[in-house]
């Protein structure tokens, strides 16, 4: 178990990434452990290996040709708001304002006091962006569900988790109705909907807490790197 | 003082392409595109794919420039890295669809000179850097980006956090996870045949 513990801080001790009193531990137990010895001695051979056989020079971009194909996407994302903004008459804003009200209430009230998975008429094409709060939203509602389960240990005390399965139905309704508001606008979005999905639907069909099928689940939301993935939708 | 001036400057830089100023946003595009590209490069090993991550950085950089607040934020540079790191992972999950296909390192085996039987062979330097970088490529494109970010980049554990907003033990964990992925696979050879250490 000792070993076990200092094995994972080789990596670190190696980084200098350790501070004085557990490097020095660390150094201890080196000299008492041929185990963990040969382990550091190994680790860090790899170490000088990744070094040699690390690629020396990074080539030369082609700057011209990567500015000029930043600048027509810049140009054409400007001309793309200018275009749009300039050519609308006035009662145009004044009718978009009306619709952007009127959606922006229908999905908030659905958001809010979902009852039904029944389907709904579907959006007006163009819309779709004024989902982005709920699916902040959703992600902050999931966040708590899914860190109970990558934090499972079988050890823990109890060794099982108790979730309502009503509010993960809830959940998969509402990630249900989000992927298909998101259709193909946003494809990395949508990606990690569908990962969600996944896990969600194994919860609810999870029979008993037993812990083979709590760890699956922990290694699911691992593998999809899900919670990682909604840290990064939240960032931009 | 340099510092200051050129965080002065920065700045102004950058208040100017939040107006719109297409030259200003170019001058920021040259202060910051070699450490992209060195990034991207260093994490794709593809130069086309490099160059792919740089524009979409800066075309998203561009989108976004009127969120960033001199005031609030950390200074551009690091603000533009984040933006970056975020393009290069977002580029490799959209290629990693088409799955690495892994079965080749068994024919890289029985390519490998002789066999366990005669320990004077000795893995070819080229071939070895090919496995590894095969090793690198299969690992997560999350734990890839913290073993670039920490062993060629050589960026703390802190600052690793900082930029990819994880806390540092998630960094120490994926960073264990992506050496130990790198590291077991060559045991067979680096132990017995280069290095002739005592298994364990």
């Amino acid at each position: 178990m000792a070993c076990k513990k200092y094995k994972d801080k080789i990596v670190l001790h190696l980084y200098g990434e350790l501070d004085d009193e557990e490097a020095k531990k660390l150094v201890d137990h080196l000299s008492r452990c041929a185990d963990c010895a040969a382990e550091h001695a190994y680790t860090e051979k790899v170490f000088h290996v990744l070094d040699e056989t690390k690629t020396a020079t990074v080539p030369e971009a082609d700057w011209e040709k990567c500015w000029n194909t930043i600048d027509v996407g810049i140009r054409g994302n400007e001309r793309k708001k200018k275009s749009f903004w300039l050519s609308q008459p006035r009662w145009a804003y004044a009718s978009a304002a009306l619709i952007a009200v009127f959606v922006a209430g229908f999905f908030i009230g659905r958001l809010a006091f979902f009852q039904s998975p029944k389907k709904g008429p579907g959006l007006p094409k163009g819309t779709q962006s004024a989902m982005y709060p709920s699916i902040q939203e959703h992600f902050e509602s999931l966040k708590p569900v899914l860190l109970e389960y990558a934090n499972y240990t079988a050890a823990a005390e109890d060794g099982t988790i108790t979730i309502d399965k009503n509010i993960v139905r809830n959940l998969i309704i509402q990630n249900i109705l989000l992927k298909r508001l998101i259709a193909d606008e946003d494809p990395s979005t949508r990606e990690i909907l569908e990962d969600i999905d996944l896990v969600l639907r194994e919860i609810a069909n999870m029979e008993g807490d037993d812990a083979l099928s709590l760890s699956m689940i922990k290694d699911l939301i691992e593998e999809r790197d899900i919670l990682y993935e909604i840290e990064v939708a939240k960032t931009i | 003082m340099i510092g200051e001036i050129k965080g002065m400057m920065e700045r102004d830089i950058v208040q100017s392409a939040q107006q719109g100023d297409t030259e200003a946003f170019r001058m920021l595009f040259e202060q910051n595109r070699q450490r992209i590209f060195s990034l991207a490069y260093q994490y794709t090993k593809n130069k086309e794919d490099a160059e792919d991550i740089l524009q979409e950085t800066f075309i998203k950089t561009y989108n976004y420039l009127h969120k960033y607040k001199a005031e609030n934020d950390t200074n551009f540079s690091s603000w533009i890295y984040r933006i970056g790191i975020n393009c290069s992972i977002d580029f490799l999950r959209r290629k990693k669809n088409k799955k690495k296909d892994f079965s080749d390192w068994d024919t890289w085996e029985k390519t490998i000179p002789g066999d366990s039987s005669n320990p004077e062979d000795t893995i070819g330097m080229e071939q070895l850097r090919e496995k590894i970088s095969q090793l690198v490529e299969g690992l997560s494109p999350r734990q890839r980006m913290v073993f670039i970010l920490k062993h060629y980049q050589q960026y703390s554990i802190k600052e690793i956090a900082e930029y990819l907003d994880c806390s540092e033990g998630s960094v120490k964990k994926q960073l264990f996870r992506a050496v130990s992925a790198i590291k077991n696979p060559l045991k067979k050879y680096l132990w017995e045949k280069d290095y002739g250490l005592q298994k364990i």
